[in-house]
């Protein structure tokens, strides 16, 4: 494992890969700090470039964008109050009270601090679980995949979004549309409409362009303009550094918590700041604290617990091939195209491949702290740019990043028409993220339900133990989810 | 006077223009075909897999013995089992030479002539296109030897108790290929598909989920061979071509398979349907290309065939040597199972793919 570990190093250590994670690390800073962009865009934008390159650039490319997203998100959430990522919508909380207050260095000081230490205890957290990951990946066959897939849309239903109803029939709507194409055992073509283009169902780089990124665009545009309410930065960078070091106790346990929520499969950035920064408020003993009002701690929890989940995230897609996200999912494809394969194998004979992953992780998360600290004053003027001026260059990079997909003029049909869904359901609050997971976890369901039932019968439902625990989350899920809304409409009782 | 000076002038004028334009005419015959030009190679999977590392290697090592040093490009068209890229060759791609098509087609020409091709997707009418050079892809069977009885050579198979083997689809080349292969051989086995590719199945065989797995040679040497063959756990049973390949020993060419298991000659239709499966990385031109840039494409494979840099490369990766067909009467010779084959073995086909998908449903 050490000579894997050393192996990884100099493979990210080694020019151009060390050039390539740079290149990552500044596309990341802007990927993350512009709203309408994100961790997601920036992958799914990139995938293409990385087709000519080796898989350590490549990876050093993907990782050292992916990784820091959630570093320089905090730009716009603390300068204008919106998130620059899914990730960092808690940060806002306190983090632009404390900009308005004129403290906006000291929030920043502090986030970039524990974002970097979160960043580095997610990566140690998933070098510590390789170990038991081999044998675990072995005792998983296709029935347990399939549960996993169930608990994964059953999680992401039921918690992205305030209403459990809404998101498991997203997904389950999801789910249909993902059957469209050849069926996996029996090779018939399904709901294809004659066009070749959908014999293999639905790409998922257009689709999560358009769902996720077109109605970010749009409503950038329809704020018109993007000025930032704060006047200035303030002083004090070093005190939020103070900040952070006198908190290492929340951050360590919020970045534990987010390697955590990362490596279940359906949650990931959209709840991970929320779950920390709750645990920030419920674990307050200090009766001066104002969650809220500007209160340093509220940055802390959120900040640590969105970096160290990227570490968590890449558990499930390297180990067992099976995507956590959408962003995972394009991770997922990456490692295909450079011929890496999930599973035992990256757990074994490329195992340098994984520590270059987590070596990219670490280095990408450490030089972003220190390189935001040096120079968030120029980098926050990009927050003062108009969306004029930001939403032509936003569009380019969507519609490019779509047309890499299959280069066919159904991927702009389906970056529009997924654009137009994803707008509508944006505006009427219902949860997006459970038709890119459905559209990426379907095949994988159907493919490992039909195995399992080939392969064993129906027994594993009730003869193997992974597959019993599996219902069970499964179920625990609905039912606490089910239980949070009814409370949530029951005021008095909440 | 004046007028016999103008008529001169003008001789001299008309000799020089006339001269120009024959040494321009002889220089364009003289300037190779793909000079100043970019040849475009669509490559019908997506980049990563076997087909995409084979024809990046072919980029890289062709420019040099291509006449013009043109630049070449890999394009991956994937999608519809290769339909999406063939379709658009035949149907959209530029004529001129600029545009070929680097890819894993056997599966076209299979369903083209033994199959339904408008059932599949597939448009192109496979007759037209313009076949430029075959390589043969040979296929390896490995089994885990952890079975009852164990396994720990390919003739111990005829005791094997319980064999599950895995594929990727009922109707898919890899599928009917060791469906027909075991039939012949003999061979009890239960068989399970819907895997999604080949790190799939590598997986589910690794955690003993299927006791048997195959895939072409680039995929075998750096990825079962390692974690598998070489640890005990796994042995090779057969092969494609009908060479022995020393390097996947004990395993026997596909035909030696057959008769070390049932002891008798393979034949029949079911041979004939393994037959027609037998894979080609190929390059295919649309139909109405010049013939000058199909003959440039066919002596700068045959003059790279040679060439030791080349040879080197490929035989890291893909685990064999070169065997790249570029006459038209080697590649009418690779494609006679398919034109051969007739209405009976479409029929057969059909009837088999039916079979497997009864078969693999079966609980």
């Amino acid at each position: 494992m050490l000579e894997a570990a050393q192996l990884g190093l100099q493979g990210i250590l080694a020019w151009p890969a060390f050039g390539y994670l740079l290149l990552g690390i500044a596309l990341g800073v802007f990927f993350g700090m512009v709203p309408g962009l994100s961790g997601l865009s920036g992958m799914a934008i990139l995938l293409p470039f990385t087709f000519d390159l080796q898989a350590y650039e490549a990876m050093a490319l993907l990782m050292g964008m992916y990784a820091i997203t959630s570093t320089s998100d905090t730009i716009s959430s603390v300068l204008l109050g919106v998130p620059g990522t899914a990730g960092s919508q808690a940060t806002i909380m306190d983090g632009y009270p404390l900009a308005k207050k004129g403290e906006a260095a000291r929030a920043f000081g502090a986030a970039y601090t524990v974002s970097g230490f979160g960043g580095v205890v997610g990566a140690v957290l998933l070098v510590l679980s390789i170990p038991i990951l081999s044998p675990l990946v072995l005792s998983f066959g296709a029935p347990e995949f399939f549960l996993l897939g169930v608990l994964g849309m059953a999680m992401v239903g039921a918690l992205s979004g305030n209403a459990p109803a809404k998101g498991i029939l997203v997904g389950l709507l999801a789910l249909q549309f993902s059957m469209i194409g050849y069926s996996p055992q029996d090779g018939i073509p399904r709901f294809w409409f004659g066009v070749p283009y959908l014999l293999e169902g639905f790409p998922i780089v257009p689709c999560v362009l358009g769902l996720f990124s077109l109605p970010e665009v749009v409503q950038l545009a329809v704020r018109r303009g993007t000025l930032s309410e704060v006047p200035e930065m303030g002083k004090g960078l070093w005190d939020g550094v103070c900040d952070a070091a006198r908190n290492w106790w929340l951050a360590l346990r919020c970045a534990v918590i987010g390697a955590y929520i990362g490596f279940i499969p359906g949650l990931g950035a959209s709840i991970v700041d929320w779950v920390a920064y709750g645990h920030a408020v419920q674990s307050n003993k200090d009766p001066e604290a104002e969650f809220g009002k500007g209160e340093i701690r509220g940055v802390i929890a959120p900040e640590s617990a969105n970096n160290a989940m990227k570490g968590g995230s890449l558990i499930p897609t390297i180990a067992f091939g099976i995507p956590g996200s959408a962003t995972m999912a394009i991770l997922l494809g990456a490692f295909l195209i450079h011929g890496i394969y999930p599973g035992p194998e990256l757990l074994s004979t490329r195992l340098d491949v994984t520590f270059s992953v987590i070596w990219a992780l670490v280095i990408a998360n450490i030089l972003t702290a220190i390189l935001l600290m040096g120079c968030t004053n120029q980098l926050a003027k990009i927050t003062t740019i108009r969306g004029s001026v930001l939403i032509p260059i936003i569009l380019v990079l969507v519609f490019m990043g779509s047309w890499m997909a299959t280069q066919e003029l159904g991927d702009w049909l389906v970056l529009l028409g997924l654009g137009v869904l994803g707008y509508l359901m944006k505006r009427w609050g219902w949860p997006r993220p459970p038709i890119a997971l459905g559209i990426v976890l379907g095949p994988i369901m159907e493919r490992y339900l039909d195995i399992s039932v080939s392969r064993y019968g129906w027994a594993w439902l009730w003869e193997r133990p992974i597959c019993i625990i599996l219902i069970l989350m499964t179920l625990a899920t609905l039912y606490y989810a089910t239980r949070a809304q009814m409370r949530r409409q029951q005021p008095g009782k909440a | 006077m004046k007028s016999t000076l103008q008529k001169a002038v003008l001789f001299i004028v008309a000799v020089l223009v006339f001269g120009l334009l024959l040494g321009a005419q002889a220089s364009a015959a003289d300037k190779p075909f793909y000079q100043g030009k970019t040849l475009r190679l669509i490559v019908d999977y997506s980049a990563g897999g076997p087909t995409d590392i084979e024809c990046r290697i072919y980029a890289r090592h062709l420019k040099n013995h291509l006449p013009g040093n043109p630049t070449i490009v890999i394009q991956n068209r994937a999608g519809g089992g290769g339909n999406l890229a063939m379709n658009w060759i035949y149907e959209r791609a530029r004529r001129n030479g600029t545009i070929m098509g680097c890819q894993t087609a056997s599966g076209r020409y299979t369903e083209w002539f033994v199959g339904d091709p408008k059932k599949a997707g597939l448009r192109a009418n496979m007759e037209e296109i313009i076949p430029v050079m075959f390589t043969p892809v040979y296929s390896v069977g490995v089994a885990r030897t952890d079975l009852d009885p164990p396994l720990k050579k390919p003739a111990d198979l005829k005791n094997v108790k319980s064999f599950n083997v895995g594929g990727f689809r009922a109707d898919s080349a890899k599928d009917l290929k060791f469906r027909t292969l075991f039939e012949l051989a003999g061979v009890n086995f239960k068989y399970v598909t819907g895997y999604q590719g080949s790190a799939d199945l590598l997986s589910a065989f690794l955690r003993g989920e299927l006791d048997y797995i195959d895939g072409s040679t680039p995929f075998y040497i750096p990825r079962v061979k390692p974690i598998a063959v070489d640890k005990g756990t796994a042995v090779p049973l057969w092969h494609g071509g009908d060479q022995q390949i020393p390097a996947i020993a004990p395993g026997v060419p596909a035909r030696d398979f057959v008769k070390l298991l049932s002891g008798k000659e393979p034949s029949g239709p079911l041979w004939q349907l393994f037959q027609v499966h037998t894979s080609y990385r190929q390059i295919l031109a649309p139909p109405g290309v010049p013939q000058a840039a199909v003959d440039a494409i066919r002596a700068a494979f045959t003059s790279m065939n040679k060439d030791p840099a080349f040879r080197a490369e490929y035989e890291k990766s893909v685990g064999v040597e070169p065997n790249m067909v570029t006459t038209a009467k080697g590649i009418e010779k690779a494609m006679v199972p398919w034109k051969t084959a007739g209405d009976e073995l479409k029929k057969f086909r059909a009837d088999y793919i039916e079979e497997g998908r009864k078969l693999a449903a079966k609980k």
